[in-house]
Parts: C-alpha cells; structure tokens; sequence
C-alpha cells in the first residue's frame, strides 16, 4: 500500500503503530505520525467525492474499553491539539500527493484516566474512503 | 481548425460615362466551403483504485511509576526494582528467544542511535535474509512469575551488518536506527521549519542530499538531532525548554564510576574570525562632451584696425568625423559640425584688402569646429571584504590569551554578459549623464547586498554556536543501573560526593550482558566553563558597507584640446604629444620655419586607475559576547 503512516516526516519508515508511554500518574500523552506516500507520482482522493470531499483521519475503538476514542485528539499541528475537539475525525486535504514535500503531519494526542500498568491498543487512526490514482 | 473561407471577387468598372450608366454594378460573391476538421475534445475517464484503509493502532503503554521515576537520590533501580530483567529483542516482529552476550544500544547527539545483539537462530537461517529487517530493542522487568513487565523500548532500526561465528553458530547483528536516511528524504520545508536556524550555500557549500542540509542549519543554532524510540525526528535544544529535568544523586549511579574529561586550553576557542567577501562588478559609464571652436576670421584672416592676422589652413568636417572615429573605448552618442556660412566676407576694412568668399558647395566640407558627445562604459571588480571577529571576553581573560579559528565564505555575483564594455548593444543598459559618471552594482537576485548580510549573519551565527559547542565540550560520565528513561533530551542535576554539575545530556548507552546479569546505563553530559547562566543567541550588528573615499579632482573627466599653428615666426617644432587643431598659415611655406602636418588629433581623458582596477574595500568590527555556562564544581 504506497499511502499509509510513517514514522518520520521523510516517509521512511512505514508505521505499524504509534506507542506512547507513561506512568500510572495520569498525564497528556504526545507523538506525531506522518500520512504519505513515497511512491512517485501518485495522489490520494476520497472515493465519495473525489477531488471535492476531504480525506478523512478518523479515531476508531475497535474494542470498547481500555482506551476510548474521547480520550484522543488529533490535529494537523502541535498547537492545533488544544484547540481539537476530543474524538473527532481530523479532515485533510482533498488530495494528497506522494512524496516528502506532501507529508501530511498528524498528531496525536492521548489523555486517559487509566492507571493499571499494561498495554492498551483498542484505539486505532483509521484513513478510509481512499481512491488511488496514478495520473 | 478550419471554420470557412470565403473569396470575394469585383468586376472592374470603366468606360465612358455612358457606359457607366447602362452597365449595371455587379460584384460576385464567391463562397467557398471547406472541409473542416471537427471539433473534439477527448474527454479522459481516469479509474482509481480503492484502497484498503489505512490503520494505525494507538498503542498506550502505562508502565509503573516506580519504573520510570525513582532517581533523585532514592537509590535502588528503578526500572527492575525486583533486580530480575530481561532484554527483549523483536526482530521482524517476533522476539528473539536464544539471545547470548550482551545487547547494547547507544545514542548519541546528532549520530544514528547503533545497537548491537547476538543470538542463535533456533530455526534455520539464512544469513543474508537478516540484513535490513526490522528491530527493536527494549527492556522490562521480570515480575515473581517470570513475567515481563514495564517493558521500555529503547531502540527501533534495521539490521545493517550481520555476523556469524560458524564456531558457536552466533548470528551478530548491528544495527541502526536509519537517521542518515531518514534525514535524507525528510523535505527541507519541514528541515526550516522544526531546525530553524540559517543556511547559505557560499556557507556550507552544495548539499548532497538534505541530510547535509540539516545539518548545514543545526550548525547555526544550539540544537542537537536525532531519533527518537519511535524513529521520528527530533530537534533538541542544547538549554532550556524542551529538555527534560532529570536529578541524579550519588545513591543512584554505580560507585567509582563517575569520571570528568575536560577539553585543553588548545581544544578551547575564545573567538571565531568571521571573514565574508562580497564580490561583485560594478557596471560603471561616462559621458564627456568634447568641443571645439573658432571663429571665422581665425581662418580667414584679420585685418582690421590694427590686427594682422593672416589666413590659416581650415579645419574640416572630414578631419573632425576621422578623428572623433579614432577614439577607441568611446561612443559617439552625437556630433554637431559648426560649418561656415557660405558668402562673402571682407578680409579687412575694405575689399581692397581681400574678400573671402566661401561657396554653397565648399562651406559644408569646412569646420569652424564641433561638439561630440561621448560615452564610455566598462565594468570594475568591488570585492566587499568583512572580518568580524565574535569573542568570549571572560573566557579570553580566563586563558590568558586568544585562541581562535576562521570561518568564511565568499558570495560572488558573477557577471557574464560577454562584451559588455565594447559593444553598447549588450544588456544590461544602463544610463549614461552628458557629463560625469554612472555608476550600478551588479546584484542580481540572490547575490543581493542583503544575501551578502545574510551570509555573514549565517557565519556569525555559526560562530557563536561554536564558541558554545567548545566551551561545552567537557564531558562529566558515570554509570548506573539500567535506565531506558535517560535520554538525549534531558537536562540532568547531578550531584555526587565529589561534583556537582549540570547538563544536558549528549550520550547514553545501555549495557545488557545476559551472561553477566549486569545491565548499565552509562550516561555522559556535557559541561563547561562554570556559572550556569543562560544566554540568547544574538541578533548581530553588523559593519556598515565600506564605501570608496577616493574623490576625483576635475582633471580626471577632461582633455585639453589646443590649437597649434605653424608658419608663424613664433611657431615652435612640432611635439608628437600635442592634442588639438594643428594647422598652418595659408601660403607658400616660409624657409626656417615650422611647418606641420595639418591635423586634427584628439584624446579622451584616460579612466584612472581607481575607477578601473579591482578594488577591496574593508569593514572589520569586533563583538564581544556571551554563551551560556554549565555548572560543574569539585565538592
């Protein structure tokens, strides 16, 4: 798949998941992932409206519990994760073209009251609706 | 496409009168149809393919407090508290379960994070398979049920190099954390944005890839790069917000580990020599008027009342165009020839004394004199050169003496309009006054008299962040129980028995020997010359635009054209250097006279050596400052 998520901004290395770790103490939990690809000459609609309706990040909860889907924000900037509202999709571009220079930054932040030490990955970022097109 | 054409066609009309009257007026109208190509516009249906979505799980790791905290002087290890851990190496996404020897992973300011693990492969392996797969590297606690827990990830990379001892059938994998890469194909909008600083090309020359052009901008900012656990790239300032707080006591690090490596007063700098040159053409033109008059009765003669001047060879319009033609290097931007009237006039006070008579014929071929306008244009090297010297006054005195380094670029705007002196024809124009000098500097678009500041901004910059890199280059190092929460990005108070001291961190490596059961964390930072105060990054001053004092006296810009008349009495030998109207009575040559050849020959002032010769003109200014100090003291 050439349009996913990657770890760095030179879309290097393709991302398999976003970890972010803390202590028990209840804290804000930052990371950023980049949406791209780094296939040449490819660009990304929405298969609703191609070239009208945005690409979409939305916060998926596959599982219930653990994690719930308001306790993540996600914005296009840092600053921007202040100002987002808690849970809700994130629109993009309504066409995203390959390469570095068109990384599209996410960020991420978590803010949950859960304490129990573990693992909890019911969360997910979810891009759907994707049209590939190869001009 | 062709739409129509049509061909209209008259009759021609003529004939008497009556003719007209009776023929009636027709005109033909001819239409003719072409075959045109049909309009089309191809409408293109272009098909994508769906794709799957794209999912990215949100892993929330929550591991102990205790795990991740303790320090400050509580001793014991907090990130296996039990004492039991375990090394946990995922390879490809399945972890390694015969792992021998040790497992070491080190980070570094602006280096690739390295790791190295050995392990036997329990399946058959081939060894090529292994390099470029995936790793990553963490450890956790063992709980009582041999359970791992508060599992810490420490590195994520590829396999670079892989290794085999075919004796005990070891596979030894080194491995990095693909920073070189990753800064390689990272877009430079984002390397401006996240790094900052200034970067010039006259500076640090053509990147090779956009690795070397961040790094061309961290050199002009206080920051340190690298990755972090996640791979993404991080910018870590060298002071202040952003880093961590991170206490370690002498409970908390392995006794008798605890060393301080300081720089020489040679590996010191207490000035950086900034040196820019600006190199540039400056396009320079001149305009001269050259004139030349008499009057009539110079030619003619006078003898009225009591002059007697006798008649003298005339001037012509063909000897003024030949010798305005010989000025090489100058234009001829117009010539005015003041020709004599044609007519008759009286030599003297009658006609019994002479009529001149100049025919309508003759009079245009004669000269009473001229005005040419002239331009000249040529082009002069400027070469702007700066030295500025940024100094660490206190640290200056503290040695005793400077010790300094140079840093230096050259910006050149290179001018390569071929020909431009000589032929008026090539651009650029530029004006020319009647009289004096015109003169432009060639500063194209990014070889502007502000891309030049910027240079020398960007070397200022530099300089101060190396003056701060030197005096930070002492390194205070100890070890401690394993402890995957220090990292690059703290600032870390330490305070032992014997030193007190803090900085940032600039190295740490984890030590995991499963033989052993030793895992160590062995932590540098640096430190510098003492005070722990901070310091802002300046905003320069810098040296105003040297400018020429040279002033030009008024003989630089003129010529004197005289007028040198031979036949006479009084007329001395002929000097090859005369320069003017050269003539002679009218006559029959006079014997032990001077006679010349009658000539017309002129000069343009010469373009002196200051406005023609390459010229350096130089600004120096020194600026004191100060970079910010760390705090390092023998108790």
């Amino acid at each position: 798949m050439s349009f996913q998520f990657f770890a760095d901004a030179g879309l290097t290395v393709p991302a398999s998941e976003i970890v972010l770790s803390r202590g028990e103490t209840p804290s804000e939990l930052n990371g950023v992932v980049f949406f791209g690809s780094n296939v040449s000459g490819e660009y990304l609609v929405n298969k609703t409206a191609p070239g009208v309706d945005p690409l979409q990040v939305s916060i998926v909860d596959s599982a219930g519990g653990g994690v719930a889907t308001t306790d993540v924000k996600i914005a296009s900037s840092y600053g921007g994760l202040s100002s987002a509202t808690a849970g809700a999709s994130l629109d993009l571009a309504d066409t995203i073209y390959s390469g570095s220079s068109n990384a599209v930054a996410v960020y991420v932040r978590v803010s949950t009251s859960l304490t129990t030490p573990g693992e909890y990955s019911d969360v997910s970022l979810q891009v759907d609706d994707q049209l590939l097109m190869e001009p | 496409m062709t739409i129509g054409a049509f061909a209209v066609g008259a009759v021609a009309v003529s004939g008497s009168e009556s003719a007209e009257a009776n023929l009636p007026i027709s005109l033909r109208v001819r239409i003719v149809i072409t075959a045109g190509d049909p309009i089309t516009l191809p409408v293109v249906i272009r098909i994508g393919a769906t794709q799957p979505d794209a999912v990215l799980p949100v892993r929330v790791r929550i591991v102990s407090d205790a795990a991740i905290g303790g320090l400050g002087g509580s001793g014991g290890w907090p990130a296996a508290a039990s004492g039991k851990w375990k090394p946990v190496v995922i390879l490809d996404g399945s972890p390694i379960s015969k792992l021998v020897g040790s497992v070491v992973v080190n980070h570094a300011d602006d280096e690739a994070r390295t790791a190295e693990f050995s392990f036997i492969p329990d399946t058959v392996l081939q060894p090529m398979s292994l390099t470029g797969r995936r790793v990553e590297i963490g450890f956790a606690e063992r709980d009582d049920s041999g359970s791992t827990i508060n599992y810490q990830v420490m590195f994520r990379g590829v396999v670079d190099v892989p290794s085999i001892d075919l004796t005990d059938k070891t596979v030894t994998c080194t491995c990095h954390d693909q920073m070189q890469e990753i800064l390689a194909a990272t877009d430079k909008t984002w390397i401006d944005a996240n790094i900052g600083g200034r970067w010039r090309e006259e500076v640090s020359g053509v990147p090779a890839d956009n690795r070397e052009y961040a790094e061309a901008r961290r050199a002009s900012v206080p920051v340190s790069l690298a990755l972090d656990s996640s791979q993404s790239l991080r910018v870590i300032p060298w002071r202040g917000v952003g880093l961590r707080n991170l206490s370690i006591k002498q409970a908390d690090i392995w006794d008798g580990t605890q060393s301080i490596d300081l720089p020489s007063r040679d590996e010191l700098r207490t000035r950086i020599v900034c040196r820019m040159q600006y190199r540039y053409e400056q396009l320079r033109s001149r305009g001269a008027v050259s004139q030349y008059a008499q009057p009539l009765r110079f030619f003619i003669g006078d003898t009225r009342g009591t002059k007697n001047d006798k008649q003298k060879l005339w001037l012509t319009t063909a000897m003024v165009n030949g010798a305005i033609e010989s000025l090489s290097g100058w234009n001829v931007e117009s010539l005015v020839v003041t020709n004599p009237k044609s007519g008759s006039t009286l030599v003297g006070e009658t006609a019994s004394e002479g009529i001149y008579i100049i025919s309508d014929s003759v009079a245009p071929e004669l000269a009473l004199g001229f005005t040419a306008r002239l331009s000249t244009r040529w082009q002069q090297t400027v070469t702007q050169d700066y030295t500025v010297e940024v100094v660490l006054p206190d640290l200056e005195t503290a040695l005793g003496a400077p010790v300094s380094e140079e840093i230096g670029a050259t910006v050149t705007a290179e001018f390569d309009a071929d020909n431009w002196q000589n032929d008026i024809t090539v651009e650029p124009v530029i004006s020319t006054p009647l009289m004096g000098d015109n003169v432009v500097p060639w500063q194209p678009a990014g070889y502007s008299q502000s891309d030049a500041d910027e240079v020398l901004r960007t070397l200022l910059d530099q300089a101060w962040v190396k003056l701060w890199g030197y005096q930070r280059s002492g390194r205070l190092s100890f070890e401690m129980p394993l402890n995957p929460v220090v990292w690059l990005d703290c600032w870390t108070s330490f305070q032992s028995d014997s030193i007190n001291a803090a900085g940032k961190v600039v190295s740490v490596e984890h030590r995991m020997d499963i033989d052993s059961g030793d895992a160590t964390t062995v932590v540098s930072i640096a430190v510098g010359l003492p005070g722990n105060t901070d310091a802002s990054q300046p905003s320069w001053t810098i040296p105003a635009i040297p400018s020429v004092d040279y002033t030009r006296p008024p003989e630089d810009y003129s010529v004197e054209i005289g007028t040198y008349v031979g036949g006479l009495a009084t007329s001395p030998p002929f000097d090859e250097s005369w320069i003017g109207f050269i003539t002679n009575l009218d006559g029959s040559e006079i014997a032990g006279r001077n006679w010349y050849d009658r000539k017309l020959s002129m000069k343009t002032p010469d373009v002196i050596a200051e406005d023609r010769d390459a010229i350096t003109l130089t600004a120096s200014s020194i600026i004191e400052t100060t970079v910010p100090t760390d705090l390092l003291e023998l108790l």
